[in-house]
């Protein structure tokens, strides 16, 4: 791809951060929320970790990774109504004819989207946690790798996001796929609680599936460091690829399928 | 009172029926909301399962937590499904069509909506209790006597906190967290908080009425108990109306048309 072909989705990820910025206030309400549930789960966590550490996680550590998976989980942008509504309706065809990949433009938003959002939540997590807690188990390099982990992470979700958005082309009703994927994020995902609770057996179903690598593989790397990034990383680059050739092959495959009325 | 009780079952008819016209969506939302639940659940069996008892409290005693805040909160929405709207009806100058009826504004805005998503939580929270070691006659009677109280701390509290529209502008984003503080805080064992936050608890954020009292209630009766939080119940609500009515008085109306279906 040319540096003039990638320029025009730069310029889309620049208009949505600036636009995102400048109605930031409108994130006011979900930072209240975020700041509850680590006020809250202080209280449980001081209480489970009250005789040191569980699977190699202290009461510190716990904070900082549930502040880091919950920072990514609110930083999703959902777009998937809105495209699937797109499809329903036939307006995807505007998309369609421009001079972009409707795939790439999507993402693009998406990312820059997510990314400010996602900004938000850790400096304002972090902020929290600095305050209360006088210590973070994090490094300046822990913290560049945990959100580069992060971002592959959201681009795997960008990936079911679009499934997710896409299976409109098949199914009239498609709101009960979002509604499961976002409950696997919330259990084998290990947004409240790591992976390395779970009993053996569904500690290896969460390995095999795509969902811990959103959200409990980022936050360890954010923890833990290099050893997890080299460890974690290529697993997470794998599952972009598989995923993305996936919905390529499945929206080409569906835009066939797309009957276009005029008028 | 009479009067009331009418209106609010003749509204909960009418709205489950109009909403039944769309069996799949209402078997999507109610049912969802239960998979939902057990979800929410999936975080203490992995927790309890792993640490054992956190502060006197074992998956038994959270699963009593659960079926006391659900079925609470499903009371609550179900037949007040209307609760959360009240700023934005009130922002909109939705509520002028209200006004115009003989019936009283705040309980008739309250009941003329129904969640169905909240149908699922107390469907949940009454069905989850027949799994906890608790399950009998007499303490499922206290289930339901405790919960419409806890419902009536939930849902007053809330109104006043929805009425601040009237008096200081838009307060969409105060009275959304609201529920939410309650209902985390709630779903959390009482005794994990202390000090301060225990205060605040009976106080600002009333989750020990919602949670703690009722909970204490099922498990070893006691009619003091059960008497502070009627007493809770109704001075929640009682504020809650006069909060309301008060800030009626502040109230201008707009000129939006508005078609009630």
């Amino acid at each position: 791809m040319g540096m003039k072909r990638i320029k025009k989705y730069l310029t889309v990820f620049k208009i949505t951060v600036v636009n995102d910025l400048m109605y930031s206030r409108n994130f006011l309400g979900q930072l209240l929320f975020f700041g509850l549930f680590l006020f809250v789960y202080s209280f449980l966590w001081r209480v489970v970790f009250k005789d040191g550490q569980i699977e190699g996680f202290t009461f510190v550590k716990m904070m900082w990774y549930f502040m880091f998976t919950e920072s990514i989980m609110l930083a999703k942008f959902a777009f998937h109504g809105e495209m699937a509504q797109d499809i329903k309706t036939g307006d995807i065809a505007y998309h369609l004819n421009k001079p972009y990949s409707y795939l790439l433009f999507m993402y693009a938003k998406y990312l820059s989207s997510s990314l400010v959002r996602m900004g938000m939540n850790l400096i304002f997590g972090s902020l929290i946690l600095f305050v209360t807690l006088h210590e973070a188990p994090v490094t300046p390099v822990n913290l560049i790798l945990g959100v580069l982990s992060a971002i592959t992470g959201l681009t795997i979700n960008f990936t079911f996001y679009f499934l997710i958005g896409m299976s409109a082309f098949w199914f009239e009703e498609n709101t009960a796929f979002s509604f499961i994927y976002s409950k696997f994020l919330f259990t084998v995902g290990g947004l409240f609680i790591p992976v390395e609770f779970f009993p053996e057996w569904l500690k290896q179903l969460s390995d095999k599936l795509p969902f811990m690598y959103i959200l409990n593989a980022p936050a360890k790397v954010y923890i833990e460091g290099i050893d997890e990034f080299l460890r974690v990383f290529p697993i997470q680059l794998m599952q972009v690829g598989i995923w993305a050739g996936l919905i390529g092959i499945l929206f080409f495959a569906g835009t066939k399928k797309l009957a276009i009325n005029g008028g | 009172m009479k009067k009331g009780l009418k209106l609010i079952w003749r509204y909960f008819r009418f709205n489950l029926s109009a909403q039944m016209e769309y069996r799949a969506n209402f078997l999507i939302q109610t049912l969802g909301m239960i998979v939902n639940d057990v979800f929410l659940l999936f975080f203490w069996w992995i927790l309890f399962g792993k640490v054992g008892v956190i502060n006197d409290y074992g998956m038994n005693d959270m699963m009593l937590v659960y079926c006391v805040v659900t079925t609470s909160f499903g009371i609550s929405q179900v037949f007040f499904g209307n609760l959360f709207n009240m700023t934005q009806i009130i922002i909109s100058g939705e509520l002028d069509s209200y006004l115009l009826l003989p019936q009283d504004p705040l309980s008739h805005l309250l009941v003329s909506r129904i969640s169905l998503g909240a149908l699922g939580d107390l469907v949940f929270g009454l069905a989850l209790f027949f799994f906890t070691s608790y399950a009998s006659l007499f303490n499922f009677l206290l289930l339901l006597i405790v919960s419409i109280l806890a419902s009536f701390v939930f849902t007053g509290f809330n109104i006043i906190f929805q009425s601040l529209t009237f008096y200081i502008g838009n307060a969409t984003s105060l009275a959304s967290v609201i529920p939410d503080s309650i209902l985390t805080f709630s779903l959390n064992p009482h005794t994990l908080f202390t000090g301060v936050v225990r205060v605040i608890l009976f106080t600002l954020i009333p989750s020990m009425y919602f949670s703690f009292l009722p909970v204490s209630i099922i498990k070893h009766f006691d009619g003091w108990h059960m008497l502070y939080l009627a007493g809770a119940a109704a001075l929640f609500m009682t504020t809650g109306v006069i909060v309301f009515k008060r800030g009626l008085k502040k109230y201008e109306s707009g000129n939006l048309i508005v078609k009630r279906m």
